[in-house]
């Protein structure tokens, strides 16, 4: 008898092994737009922020394939998406480009054009990403305490002085933002770009004595300078 | 026939068990090994970066038996480092190692291992690496027509011009002053000459900066001026020809401190050269051009008139008076106290403030010499006040409101500059002018600030033409 149940139990032992199938994903690459926790999935652009006058400029966009890399180049589309009132040709240029191959990045040029209508009006052009004979869209959303995945991005384009997006990181230093300080700040520092990433801390402490000085001396020979909400500009 | 197999195997492995047990009866034999015991005369050493350190210990064995033993100095930072390994110094019996570590605080570990048993002894030291430069007198000095950074250490070594050696160059020009900015995540000292100024770190005087990369714009300097970091070491503060200039301090922006300066702050008007950082939130200037005091905010840059007050016993934003010389009073964690000597047509005064509260505001009377005085030095103590003149030094007793002969030089000398050592207030230091060849006095002080012998203490020569002096402290 005992031999009968030792039997049955080394048979039960084998019997319960069964091979587990590992569940692997199969499917197309994919491709997305990303950025930094801190960035922000829009941004604006003016051609009034360079110092030079500007026919067209171009805007990099970051990409990054879903997937393995390839031993090939392999084709990115990007389309207008919905909201877009940017205009093909006029506006903006999408060009067809290619993820080198062995790569998983990629900045992606939006061309900007400087039409005449821009001085007036601001323009939204909503890059979103388009399939392609490789790519396909990527999966969206947040990695964990990193990146963030897009399958768009939004840029407003014109040719005024708009608020930057930034504005808001540097305000305490150089107060309320009108595009009359905006062009003062640029003719005085040569600069476009006050983000705090491009200015440093020391920028952003020094600069405005730079803009003070300045302003010393402007209103020295003309007055005040008045904004165009009609208040005087200081620093 | 199985099941007797199974039923004999279950018992011899039961029969196994039980006489693998058996009692343990405790018997252990004890022997005594032989510990050494590692004894010096100090456990704590400070030593001049590049210089030896030498220990010698005294090693008892407790059963000497002529056993071998292997030796290991390592040495690391008492508080971590990033990047900064322990490093072994020696494995021989005494130490004598160059040392050439950073300066820092540092823990060193002799461990004295018996070669027979691997019992290990430890002795834990603590080492203070001092740089070259780590406190002292800086004198700035003209001679064969160059500028020249002179060093007077805290232990009376005289350094004659190390900054051109150490960098291999000359400072063209003449010089103007030095001054260092010494705290937690900072240590520089800035030489200002009228060819330009010069960025050195204070440990080692290795230069890490010029005129373009203080002042990316282009700055001259012909004046004395003077630098300093606010009480809150938020800002490093430069005051040049008139005017404020700013740089960021080691408080919330260590990585910053090697920054540009900015552009001269906006307005009209025109600093004496000091920086009166008399508390942590604002930082005073005196304006001569308005006769006023000014103020910035920790940060701010910008400068604006101090609020002055009825009820006070002087107006901070209408003093109406020039400076002429500031120096430190009584000294605080949250606030200090400074001395200001004023003067108008009428003659010289005192003037003090302590925190952001105006304090004296008296008539220099009694003093000889007062209205030909050219150098001021106050106490942190007692309430009294150092002046030069000409050749002589004359100490003004601020509650006597006046001032006695101390000490005078042979003819020939001319007193340029002299300073309180601020760590005690015990000691003046004067630097004195024989043509074009300098000389650095101390004269230490008793309690009734006089000084003592009547004499100096000690006196150090072959400097060029002394223009100015500053201390650089620990």
């Amino acid at each position: 008898m005992m031999k009968y149940l030792l039997f049955l139990s080394l048979l039960c032992v084998l019997l319960a092994c069964k091979k587990q199938e590992v569940a692997t994903y199969k499917g197309e690459d994919g491709i997305t737009f990303y950025v930094t926790r801190y960035e922000a999935d829009s941004l604006s652009y003016s051609f009034a922020f360079s110092p030079v006058e500007k026919k067209r400029d171009t805007v990099f966009l970051k990409m990054r394939v879903l997937g393995a890399a390839a031993d090939r180049p392999r084709t990115i589309a990007v389309k207008a998406g919905t909201g877009t009132t940017a205009r093909l040709g006029i506006d903006y240029e999408l060009p067809q480009i290619t993820l080198p191959a062995g790569q998983l990045t990629v900045l992606y040029p939006v061309v900007l054009l400087n039409s005449p209508e821009m001085l007036t009006k601001t323009f939204r052009l909503v890059v979103e990403i388009a399939k392609s004979k490789d790519l396909t869209l990527g999966a969206v959303g947040q990695e964990l305490g990193t990146t963030i995945s897009l399958n768009k991005m939004t840029i407003d384009v014109s040719n005024q002085l708009m608020e930057p997006t930034y504005w808001s990181d540097i305000e305490p230093a150089f107060g309320t933002f009108s595009a009359v300080k905006f062009k003062f700040m640029i003719e005085v520092t040569g600069l476009s770009d006050f983000s705090y990433e491009a200015i440093g801390t020391s920028g952003y402490y020094n600069l405005p004595v730079k803009l003070r000085n300045a302003l010393s001396e402007y209103e020295a020979l003309h007055g005040p300078l008045i904004d165009e909400f009609g208040n005087q500009v200081t620093f | 026939m199985r099941k007797h197999i199974f039923i004999k195997g279950l018992l011899s492995c039961l029969l196994i068990m039980v006489f693998s047990c058996r009692k343990n009866d405790q018997n252990f034999i004890y022997d005594k090994m032989n510990e050494v015991s590692i004894k010096t005369d100090s456990t704590s050493f400070a030593v001049t970066q590049l210089d030896s350190l030498k220990i010698k210990p005294q090693l008892k064995e407790s059963i000497p038996g002529g056993d071998s033993y292997t030796y290991e100095w390592k040495i690391y930072p008492q508080i971590t480092v990033q990047g900064q390994s322990p490093v072994i110094l020696s494995t021989e019996k005494e130490l004598k190692a160059k040392i050439v570590l950073p300066p820092n605080t540092y823990n060193l570990q002799y461990k004295v291992t018996n070669s027979k048993t691997g019992v290990a002894s430890y002795m834990l030291y603590r080492v203070l690496v001092n740089g070259a430069f780590y406190e002292g007198w800086m004198v700035s000095n003209n001679k064969d027509g160059k500028a020249q950074l002179s060093f007077v250490r805290a232990d009376n070594a005289l350094i004659l011009n190390p900054a051109e050696a150490v960098n291999h160059t000359t400072y063209p020009g003449h010089a103007l002053a030095a001054y260092s900015a010494v705290d937690y995540n900072i240590a520089l000292t800035l030489f200002f000459t009228d060819q330009g100024v010069y960025r050195f770190n204070a440990n080692d005087l290795l230069q890490n900066g010029t005129t373009t990369s203080l002042f990316p714009g282009g700055k001259q300097f012909n004046t004395t001026p003077t630098y300093a970091l606010n009480k809150l070491a938020t800002d490093q503060y430069i005051v040049s020809e008139g005017g404020l200039y700013a740089s960021l301090g080691p408080t919330f922006y260590p990585a910053e401190v090697l920054t540009p300066y900015s552009d001269r702050f906006t307005g009209d008007y025109l600093l004496f050269p000091a920086i009166i950082s008399t508390t942590q939130n604002s930082t005073f200037f005196y304006d001569n051009k308005y006769k006023r005091f000014m103020q910035a905010a920790y940060l701010d840059r910008t400068l604006e008139v101090s609020p002055g007050s009825a009820a006070a016993s002087f107006d901070l934003s209408n003093v109406g008076k020039t400076m002429i010389a500031c120096d430190y009073g009584a000294q605080s964690y949250s606030q200090d106290e400074f001395y200001f000597i004023m003067e108008d047509q009428g003659g010289r005064y005192l003037y003090s403030i302590n925190g952001t509260t105006p304090g004296l505001k008296q008539t220099i009377g009694n003093s000889p010499d007062i209205d030909k005085a050219s150098a001021f030095a106050s106490s942190s103590v007692v309430k009294h006040l150092y002046y030069a003149a000409g050749n002589k030094i004359y100490l003004y007793d601020i509650l006597a409101n006046s001032a006695r002969l101390l000490y005078t030089f042979h003819a020939g000398y001319t007193i340029k500059d002299i300073k309180m050592l601020r760590s005690t207030s015990k000691r003046i230091v004067a630097a004195v002018n024989k043509g074009l060849a300098g000389e650095v006095y101390y004269f230490d002080l008793d309690n009734l600030g006089n000084f003592i012998g009547n004499t100096y203490v000690k006196k150090f020569e072959g400097f060029g033409e002394i223009v100015h002096l500053s201390y650089r402290n620990p």
